[in-house]
């Protein structure tokens, strides 16, 4: 199994056209995706944007080549991942100051560019994300992102501890199922 | 954190594999609202530009095949050449070059900006040098302001602005003024227009305002 694939035939010969409204429902479909894996990256809001931007122009430029019966995400994943890496080498040429005086975390500390495969599971990982539903994805975000525990998600939500634990349930069961398949394309 | 431990253990290990991008800040970040305007624009500009290089392009290998065709031909290559050149030269002058001006810690600085319309808003190629690379949360934003600077739209974000090009999907007729401020993540912001109003460049990119 992989992404769904979202965009019509008719959107894709849009989308090749420079058709506006082909553009933004190509956003509106992958943008979040493709500035993830940028995010994921660089590590910088403003370059992560800059690298998306590029990559959707990359895309339409070589939109001739795109098959539109095939779902374009993993194509999008890969122009994206390529734009971030010659953007992140372009800002590994700045000059800098001493490594000492560099907060861990930064870019500069990061040794090897992401592999595509690495930046298809951000993709999918966001995906699979953005796919659920609002009460379940924030139970999620608050569990992994902030580090709560079920017991203080229901007190900051308001809702009673079984709440948060069945829409963690649901929520995990599903974020398992739809990256499922990542474990045997690896595999 | 807690799992679910009614989870059964091939869901786990699914999930195992990736609890560190759960947990991972830039895996849920989100874009700013005007990207999606940013790059309709982009790519608008970019199917308006490659609209005249190929007929340069087409030119040239116009020019070097024309020698091997009748006469007819060459008369019917040579108008479409002309009326292709003709589109070429209307759509360029779309593009022109108005100064920066510095303002406030920075008003010994000046650059230019190259400002282009195409059909879904604007493109703007600022360049100014001598102004430091900010980084570590510190940034410089790009906005267009309307005559009575009531309303401010975002055009990009940039870390240096030795060469920063920046988007937005509204008419200059309306916005004229382009303004560049020095914006920090976490420092304080206007409530209602989002930006710092540290203005360190300014420029008139359209119409001129009544009374300026």
């Amino acid at each position: 199994m992989s992404a769904v694939v979202a965009i019509d035939e008719v959107t894709v010969a849009a989308f090749r056209r420079g058709d506006e409204g082909a553009v933004r429902r190509f956003y509106d479909v992958y943008g979040r995706m493709m500035f993830a894996v940028a995010s994921r990256i660089l590590r910088d809001r403003g370059l992560a944007e800059e690298a998306t931007q590029q990559a959707f122009v990359q895309a339409w430029r070589a939109a001739s080549s795109l098959d539109g019966a095939r779902d374009p995400a993993p194509w999008l994943s890969t122009i994206v991942r390529r734009v971030a890496i010659d953007i992140q080498r372009r800002e590994a040429r700045r000059p800098a100051s001493a490594l000492d005086h560099v907060p861990p975390g930064h870019r500069a500390l990061t040794v090897l560019p992401p592999n595509a495969e690495m930046a298809w599971e951000v993709w999918n990982v966001r995906m699979a994300i953005d796919q659920l539903p609002a009460d379940e994805r924030e139970v999620v975000r608050l569990q992994h992102l902030e580090g709560f525990t079920h017991a203080q998600i229901a007190e900051r939500l308001g809702v009673a501890l079984g709440t948060v634990k069945s829409r963690s349930f649901r929520a995990h069961r599903d974020l398992a199922a739809r990256l499922a398949h990542l474990r045997s394309e690896a595999g | 954190m807690p799992m679910p431990d009614d989870l059964d253990g091939d869901t786990l290990a699914d999930l195992d594999l990736y609890l560190d991008l759960l947990a991972d800040r830039d895996v849920w970040a989100e874009a700013s609202p005007e990207l999606s305007g940013r790059i309709v624009a982009a790519v608008t500009a970019e199917r308006a530009h490659l609209a005249v290089e190929p007929s340069i392009t087409g030119t040239r290998l116009g020019s070097s095949r024309l020698m091997h065709i009748g006469g007819a031909l060459l008369a019917g290559a040579a108008a479409a050449l002309l009326a292709v050149g003709a589109i070429s030269l209307l759509r360029a002058s779309d593009q022109q070059e108005v100064a920066l001006v510095g303002a406030g810690s920075a008003s010994d600085i000046t650059g230019s900006v190259d400002v282009l319309v195409v059909d879904s808003g604007v493109r703007l190629q600022l360049r100014a040098a001598g102004l430091p690379r900010r980084h570590g949360g510190q940034f410089y934003e790009g906005w267009l302001k309307n005559c009575d600077g009531s309303l401010l739209v975002p055009i990009g974000t940039f870390h240096d602005l030795d060469d920063a090009t920046g988007w937005a999907g509204v008419s200059l007729d309306q916005f004229p003024l382009l303004t560049v401020t020095t914006e920090s993540a976490t420092g304080p912001k206007d409530p209602l227009q989002g930006s710092s109003g540290d203005v360190v460049l300014t420029a008139q990119v359209g119409t001129p305002c009544p009374g300026s």
